[in-house]
C-alpha cells in the first residue's frame, strides 16, 4: 500500500519531518518506508541558455551549440535536434551525468568536433518518449539552477499493510494512525452528492440472492457523463500511489478507493440488460471474460454480479469487459458493497487473482458509514469530473444491518499485559483519536464502541494493544530473574548433544538436509514402513518426508565423494498424524552415520 | 643339594626372561640375592653339607651368586640404555595428522542460543514436525479462511495433516500437557512452500520461546529479550521493538537489533538502515490460553519466535541459504 503524503495532509496536519513519522508508525505497527515517487532528473542536469548556434563543419544534420549554464565558462555542444535555437533555455546534461545507471556522460568528439555536454529530449531524461526534439523551457527558468528544482517529487510512505489491518488500505486509516502519534484531527470533506437527475428507482433495481455473502449493496447512477481524461492533479495523485490512470469515471472511483479504502465498481448503464444488478454465486463451470481478457471458469464458491441476464462481474474481485465504462458510455451504475470476507477470499484463491478490491474485501471493509460515504463520494467526483446528473436517491438493499460491537476496557487488564499504568485519559484519547467512540466510563474502566470499519477489533485485548502500541517505547525492560523451575529437565538435548561430539571427536562432520525426497531416494530407506507423501509438493523431487536419516546423507555422501570426507548427520525426527502407519516409527529419533570410506554405517 | 641349585639357576632365567622393566628385575633381585634371599637361603643350609662336600658346594654356590648377580647388572644396564634411547627421540617431526570433524553451523547457533536460555530460566521443549491443522493454526487463533493464513505457504500431508510452518503450535502442545507457569524454548524445523531461491528454502530451523505465569506483562518480555541479545550479540547491542501482527499474540511486535557489522552506521546487511529485524514475538493471545484450557484472566504470558538461518546467515555474511543445506565439506570444516 502506498500512500502519497501530499494526500494525506489533505486529511491531517503534518509537521513533523517526514522521516520521523515513518519511523514512528513503524514502531506503532504501521511498517512504513518513505520514498520519492514520481518523476526524478538526474543530477547533474541543469537549466542552460543556448547562446550561439553554428552549423556542424562536417555534418549536415548536426549544430554546434554554444551554452550558458551560468558558470563563467560557456560550454560547447554537439546537438543534433531541429528544433535547437540561440536564445532557447533547455536542459543541459553536463558532463559526469549518470542518465542512466549503463550511461554515464563524458566528454566526447562527434564528427571531429568537442562536445562538452548534451541538450536532452524527453526521452533521454525519462520524462516521455518523444525524440523529435529537445525540450524547450519556459522563460522564467533560471540559468545554472538543476532542472530537478523544478519538480514537485512526490514523497510517499511504502506501507507493509499486516494480514488484520483493512482499514490501514487507504489515507484515511494511515490518517488517523498519524492522529493517534501527534493528536491532530482527521479532518474529512463533505461528499455533497447534488441529486438533480431522475428518481433512481425508475432508472435501476437491485436483488441480492445470496445475501449471506453479500449483506449490503447500494447502487447510484449518475446520467450523461462525458468521459475524458482525468484531471492532472487526479493522475499525479493516482500514478503517486502506483496506480496507472484510464479515464475520469475509472480514475474517480480508484481515487475514493484509495481515499477511504472502499473498493468500488462502475458499470455502463446501458450495458446492464434490464437495467438490473442480481448478486448470485456462479453455476458450477460457469464461464465469464474479466477485465484483463480472461476467460474464466468459476466453480460455485465464486460470488457474481449478474444483470438480468448474464454476469457482468466477479463480487469484489474484478468486472468484466463487457460492461465496462469506455469512451462510449453515457450512464454510469455505481456499486458500493459489502461482501463476506470469507467469500471473496475463496473466489479469489480459486481464481488466482489479489486485486485492490480483493486484498480489502476479504481482510472486512466497512458496511456502514464507509460505505455510504464513498457511494456518495464517488458520485459527486464523477460528477466535478465528468458533469452529467446524479440520480436522486441511493438503491441500498441491506436486510440485517450489521451492528457495531462494544467491548470493555478495565485500566487493571492494561497494566497486566503492558506492565505499565496507562493513564485513563490517555487511553480515552487514543482510542478516539483511532476512531473508537466511548460510550460510557467509570474510575477504571471504559465501555467502547467500535467501529465497523475495524472488523480486527473485537475483544478488550485488541482494546489493549490499541493503545499499548502507541505507548511501545514507554514500556520498560524488566529482568525479574526468580526461577519457576519446572518438574523434570529435558533430557534429550544433552542426549543429542553427546551423541554429536562422538561424531565430531571421530572426525564427521555434520550434515543438515533437506528432509524433502523423491521417490527413489525414499526407497533407500532402512527401516519398513510406508513414507508419507506431500499432496502439493513444490516439485515432484520434493514430495515424500524422510523416513530416516540414511537417504538425503547418501546424495550427501556422494555430493563429496570426491572429497573423501566422513559426513555425518544427527537429528531428530519426530511426527504426529492419528491412524498412519508412518506414525510409530517417526516419532522415534533418528541417528545416523554415515562412513564416506570404505563403507556406511548405520544405526 | 647340587639338584637344588641347578633348579635354583632355571627358576632364576625363567623370572629373568620375563622381566619387562626395572621395577620387574628389582623384584626378581629381591626374590633370589636379598637377604632373605633364595641364594641366601642356599647359603645357611650349608651347616648341613658334611665335610668333605662342603669345599665344592661351597665353591658352586659363589659362583650362583656372582652369575646371578652379573646378570642382573646386565639386564639393568639394558633398561638404562633403553631409557636413554627414549629420550633421543626427534621432538621436531611432524604428527600424525588428526582428522577431526565439525558441528554444523546451524545446530551450533542452536545450541549457543539455548544454552543463553536456559541460563534465563528456559527449559528446552520439542513437537512434531507433521502438525495437525489444529495446533499450527487454530489453537494459535488463526481463524478459518483467514488472509492470516497466507502469511505462511503450506505443505499439506496425507491423512489431513500440514507440515509444520512455524515452532507455535509447541506452545500449544506443551500447555496441553504441562499445568503454568510453564517456560520453555522449543528450537525445531519448519517448512514453508515457497519456492527455493538464494532468499527462501522450502525448510528453516526456528526457536519458539513461551512463558507464562501469573503477572507476566510486556516489560518482562522486553527485559528478558534484551537479556538474550545482550547475551548474543554484546553488550553495546541496541534493541527496538515495534509493533506488529501475529495472530497468536497480541500486542505483537517485531524486535531489531543495532547492526553488528556497522554498529548501526549502516551498511550493506542491514541495507543501510543501521537496523536488523530478528524476532517476532508478543504477548500470548488469550484465545491461546483459552485453547488450552488456562485461565486466561489469572495467567498472561508471553511468546517469542526466531528464524535461525537468518541470524546465522546475517553473522557469518552468507547470502545464498542454500549453502547451509548442500553440505559441502569445504564448508563444513571451516566450522
Amino acid at each position: 500500500m502506498i500512500v502519497s503524503i501530499d494526500w494525506l495532509k489533505e486529511y491531517i496536519d503534518i509537521d513533523m519531518p517526514l522521516d520521523e513519522l515513518a519511523e514512528k508508525l513503524t514502531v506503532a505497527g504501521i511498517e512504513c518506508v518513505l520514498k520519492e515517487a514520481g518523476k526524478h532528473i538526474p543530477d547533474g542536469v541543469v537549466v542552460g541558455r543556448v547562446l550561439e548556434k553554428e552549423p556542424h563543419p562536417n555534418a549536415d544534420k548536426l549544430s554546434v551549440c554554444k551554452v550558458d549554464i551560468g558558470s563563467a565558462e560557456k560550454l560547447s555542444i554537439v546537438c543534433g535536434a531541429p528544433n535547437v535555437e540561440s536564445d532557447q533555455l533547455v536542459p543541459v546534461a553536463t558532463v559526469g551525468t549518470r542518465l542512466t545507471p549503463d550511461f554515464l556522460l563524458k566528454k566526447v568528439k562527434l564528427r571531429g568536433v568537442e562536445s562538452q555536454g548534451m541538450i536532452c529530449a524527453e526521452d533521454e531524461l525519462g520524462l516521455g518518449d518523444d525524440h523529435t526534439g529537445i525540450i524547450v523551457l519556459p522563460d522564467d527558468y533560471e540559468v545554472g539552477k538543476p532542472y530537478n528544482d523544478y519538480f514537485s517529487s512526490m514523497m510517499v510512505l511504502d506501507i507493509d499493510v499486516t494480514a488484520n489491518r483493512p482499514d490501514i488500505m487507504s489515507h484515511w486509516g494511515v490518517a488517523r494512525m498519524v492522529s493517534a502519534i501527534t493528536g491532530k484531527t482527521v479532518k474529512k470533506a463533505d461528499a455533497d452528492p447534488q441529486e438533480t437527475g431522475p428518481d433512481i428507482h425508475d432508472i435501476a433495481e437491485v436483488h441480492i440472492a445470496a445475501p449471506e455473502a453479500c449483506p449490503r449493496y447500494t447502487a447510484r447512477v449518475v446520467k450523461n457523463v462525458r468521459i475524458a481524461p482525468s484531471p492532472e492533479w487526479i493522475q499525479e495523485r493516482l500514478e503517486a500511489v502506483g496506480l496507472r490512470p484510464v479515464n475520469n469515471i475509472v480514475d474517480a472511483a480508484n481515487y475514493v478507493l484509495m481515499e477511504t479504502g472502499h473498493p468500488l465498481h462502475t458499470f455502463d448503464l446501458d450495458k446492464l440488460a434490464g437495467n438490473t444488478i442480481k448478486v448470485r454465486f456462479a453455476e458450477e463451470n460457469e464461464k465469464f471474460e474479466t477485465l484483463d481478457h480472461k476467460e474464466r471458469e468459476l466453480s460455485k464458491d465464486v460470488l457474481l454480479i449478474c444483470d438480468a441476464e448474464k454476469p457482468v462481474a466477479l463480487a469484489g474481485i474484478m468486472g468484466g469487459t463487457e460492461s465496462e465504462v469506455n469512451e462510449n458510455t453515457s450512464d454510469v451504475l455505481i456499486e458500493s458493497a459489502y461482501f463476506s470476507p470469507g467469500v471473496i477470499r475463496k473466489g479469489a484463491k480459486q481464481q488466482q487473482i489479489a486485486t485492490d478490491a480483493s486484498k480489502r474485501f476479504e481482510r472486512g471493509t466497512d458496511p456502514n458509514d464507509t460505505l455510504v460515504y464513498a457511494q456518495d463520494r464517488l458520485a459527486s467526483l464523477i460528477r466535478e469530473l465528468a458533469g452529467g446528473e446524479i440520480a436522486r436517491g441511493m438503491i441500498d438493499v441491506y436486510p440485517e444491518p450489521i451492528e457495531s460491537k462494544t467491548a470493555t476496557l478495565r485500566l487493571d487488564f492494561v497494566k497486566r499485559i503492558t506492565g505499565i499504568e496507562i493513564s485513563m485519559e490517555e487511553c480515552k484519547n487514543t482510542l478516539s483519536r483511532l476512531g473508537f467512540i466511548i460510550s460510557a466510563e467509570d474510575d477504571r474502566s471504559l465501555r467502547v464502541r467500535i467501529p465497523t470499519f475495524r472488523p480486527d477489533v473485537e475483544r478488550e485485548i485488541d482494546l489493549v494493544e490499541e493503545v499499548a502500541m502507541n505507548y511501545i517505547d514507554r514500556i520498560p525492560s524488566v529482568s525479574r530473574m526468580s526461577i519457576s523451575v519446572p518438574e523434570a529437565y529435558d533430557k534429550f538435548h544433552p542426549f543429542i548433544t553427546g551423541i554429536r561430539n562422538f561424531f565430531i571427536g571421530h572426525g564427521f562432520h555434520e550434515a543438515v538436509n533437506n528432509s524433502l525426497l523423491n521417490e527413489k531416494e525414499a526407497e533407500n530407506g532402512i527401516w519398513e514402513y510406508t513414507p508419507l507423501k506431500v499432496l502439493n509438493p513444490l516439485s515432484r523431487e520434493m514430495d515424500i518426508l524422510r523416513t530416516d536419516m540414511i537417504q538425503p546423507l547418501i546424495g550427501s555422501l556422494q555430493s563429496n565423494a570426491a572429497k573423501n570426507a566422513a559426513v555425518y548427520a544427527c537429528s531428530n525426527l519426530r511426527m504426529s498424524l492419528k491412524k498412519t502407519t508412518a506414525r510409530k516409527h517417526m516419532r522415534k529419533n533418528t541417528i545416523t552415520s554415515v562412513l564416506s570410506v570404505p563403507h556406511l554405517c548405520g544405526d | 643339594m647340587k639338584d637344588t641349585i641347578i633348579e635354583l639357576r632355571n627358576q632364576f632365567q625363567e623370572a629373568l626372561d620375563k622381566v619387562r622393566d626395572p621395577a620387574g628385575l628389582e623384584n626378581v633381585k629381591h626374590t633370589f640375592l636379598g637377604r632373605k634371599g633364595k641364594v641366601a637361603g642356599l647359603f645357611s643350609m650349608m651347616g648341613d653339607i658334611p665335610p668333605e662336600s662342603r669345599k665344592e658346594i661351597g665353591k658352586m654356590l659363589n659362583a650362583l651368586k656372582s652369575d646371578l648377580s652379573n646378570a642382573v647388572e646386565l639386564q639393568s644396564k639394558k633398561f638404562t640404555s633403553a631409557e636413554r634411547d627414549k629420550e633421543q627421540i626427534d621432538y621436531s617431526l611432524p604428527g600424525y595428522a588428526l582428522h577431526h570433524g565439525s558441528q554444523h553451523p546451524l545446530t551450533k547457533a542452536v545450541d549457543e542460543m539455548l544454552s543463553i536460555f536456559q541460563r534465563l530460566g528456559f527449559d528446552i521443549a520439542y513437537g512434531p514436525e507433521v502438525e495437525t491443522d489444529w495446533y499450527n493454526f487454530e489453537s494459535l487463533n488463526f481463524p478459518p479462511n483467514h488472509p492470516a493464513r497466507d502469511m505462511q505457504d503450506t505443505f499439506y500431508t496425507e491423512g489431513g495433516g500440514v507440515l509444520r510452518t512455524h515452532t507455535s503450535p509447541v506452545q500449544t502442545r506443551y500447555m496441553s500437557e504441562h499445568k503454568p507457569p510453564v517456560r520453555i524454548v522449543a528450537p525445531g524445523r519448519v517448512y514453508r512452500n515457497e519456492a527455493i531461491s538464494a532468499r527462501s528454502y522450502c525448510l528453516f530451523h526456528q526457536i519458539e520461546g513461551l512463558y507464562i505465569d501469573e503477572n507476566i506483562t510486556f516489560a518482562d518480555l522486553k527485559g528478558t529479550i534484551e537479556l538474550f541479545c545482550r547475551l548474543y550479540y554484546g553488550k553495546n547491542v541496541k534493541i527496538k521493538f515495534r509493533g506488529s501482527y501475529f495472530p497468536f499474540t497480541e500486542p505483537s511486535a517485531e524486535i531489531d537489533v543495532s547492526c553488528f557489522l556497522c554498529s548501526g552506521k549502516g551498511c550493506p546487511v542491514c541495507k543501510h538502515t543501521g537496523w536488523l529485524e530478528i524476532m517476532g514475538c508478543g504477548m500470548v493471545d488469550p484465545n491461546v490460553l483459552r485453547a488450552v484450557k488456562y485461565d486466561a484472566e489469572k495467567y498472561s504470558g508471553y511468546a517469542f519466535g526466531l528464524g535461525v538461518e537468518r541470524m546465522v546467515m546475517m553473522r557469518l555474511g552468507i547470502h545464498d541459504i542454500r549453502i547451509l543445506f548442500e553440505n559441502d565439506v569445504e564448508f563444513l570444516r571451516q566450522f
